[in-house]
């Protein structure tokens, strides 16, 4: 049966990465659910349109990009930063990397992640004697 | 096994003495999980204590967008970050004093769903009152939504922009 370990702790949103990711990107905060047929990974990444965006799917990793074209000037007030977007996930080799698809909409990242026939679950057929 | 965060999932991250040897050794050996809590704090602190603006939360809300303000010669700028909220979702009222953004970010509804790995983004009903200052022209504020930031433009009265100028007569006597 597929279950994600997930031992490390949840990123806040705007805390910078500095060593696994290139300078000047933050982790966006992701959900990730999963249904009999797939996971999902949903990502917050406002400012970034569909050209400024990579997902890359590797056969056990999946790497998320998005560039941000940053305002002109600092704002007086602020409480966030337009900024490159970087996170990167391992998947499982239960999962389809191969097949992996992406939508983005109105700042939001949509991933679904298949998962291979041997693990979704199956309805077995009881027979009466 | 599944989906595992390669950021916050490291052996090095907690052990820096295990695993392989990264090239970013300068970074101390402080567990992630320090370092967000410190990002955290640190970031309600500067809310507390470096808030000239002052937005505060209205009402019974679950949360707030980050909200960023920007004033330009001609017009005050408000962005607001709203991914995955439909633009029919956000309400937008501004009066002379002040600019009310309300909405709701809504979860999807995936009725084959059995349960979440991670769970990071906030949902539910939001609010922010932002204080206006005084010389704005809000019945010609526009707004609009894209890419999951909102942006409202609030241009400044005519008439009242900078120095007025006071004429003086001069009386011929």
């Amino acid at each position: 049966m597929t279950t994600l370990t997930r031992t490390g702790t949840t990123m806040p949103a705007t805390r910078r990465d500095e060593r696994y990711a290139p300078a000047h990107t933050l982790a966006p905060p992701v959900d990730v659910y999963e249904t009999d047929e797939m996971y999902v990974l949903l990502a917050d990444m406002p400012g970034v349109q569909p050209d400024g965006l990579d997902v890359i799917a590797e056969r056990d990793s999946l790497t998320i990009r998005g560039r941000v074209e940053r305002p002109a000037a600092e704002p007086d007030y602020q409480e966030f930063e337009l900024s490159d977007y970087y996170r990167a996930f391992t998947l499982s080799e239960d999962l389809e990397s191969d097949k992996v698809t992406a939508v983005l909409r109105d700042g939001v990242l949509r991933v679904e992640i298949p998962k291979s026939p041997r693990v979704k679950p199956k309805k077995i057929a009881v027979r009466t004697e | 096994m599944g989906v595992i965060d390669k950021v916050t999932n490291t052996v090095t991250a907690l052990l820096p003495w295990k695993g392989e040897q990264r090239e970013e050794q300068e970074v101390p050996p402080v567990g992630a999980e320090v370092l967000a809590l410190r990002d955290d704090l640190d970031r309600w602190l500067n809310r507390f204590f470096e808030e000239p603006w002052g937005l505060p939360a209205s009402g019974d809300f679950r949360w707030m967008p980050a909200t960023n303000v920007q004033e330009t010669e001609k017009e005050l700028v408000v962005t607001v970050e709203v991914p995955g909220i439909d633009q029919a979702d956000i309400r937008l009222s501004a009066t002379p004093g002040q600019l009310v953004i309300s909405g709701e970010k809504k979860e999807e509804m995936e009725q084959a769903r059995r349960g979440f790995h991670v769970f990071e983004r906030r949902y539910g009903s939001f609010a922010r009152t932002i204080p206006l200052p005084p010389g704005l022209d809000v019945d010609k504020a526009e707004a609009r939504a894209r890419d999951g930031v909102l942006t409202v433009r609030i241009p400044k009265s005519a008439g009242q922009s900078g120095t007025r100028r006071v004429p003086i007569r001069t009386e011929v006597g």
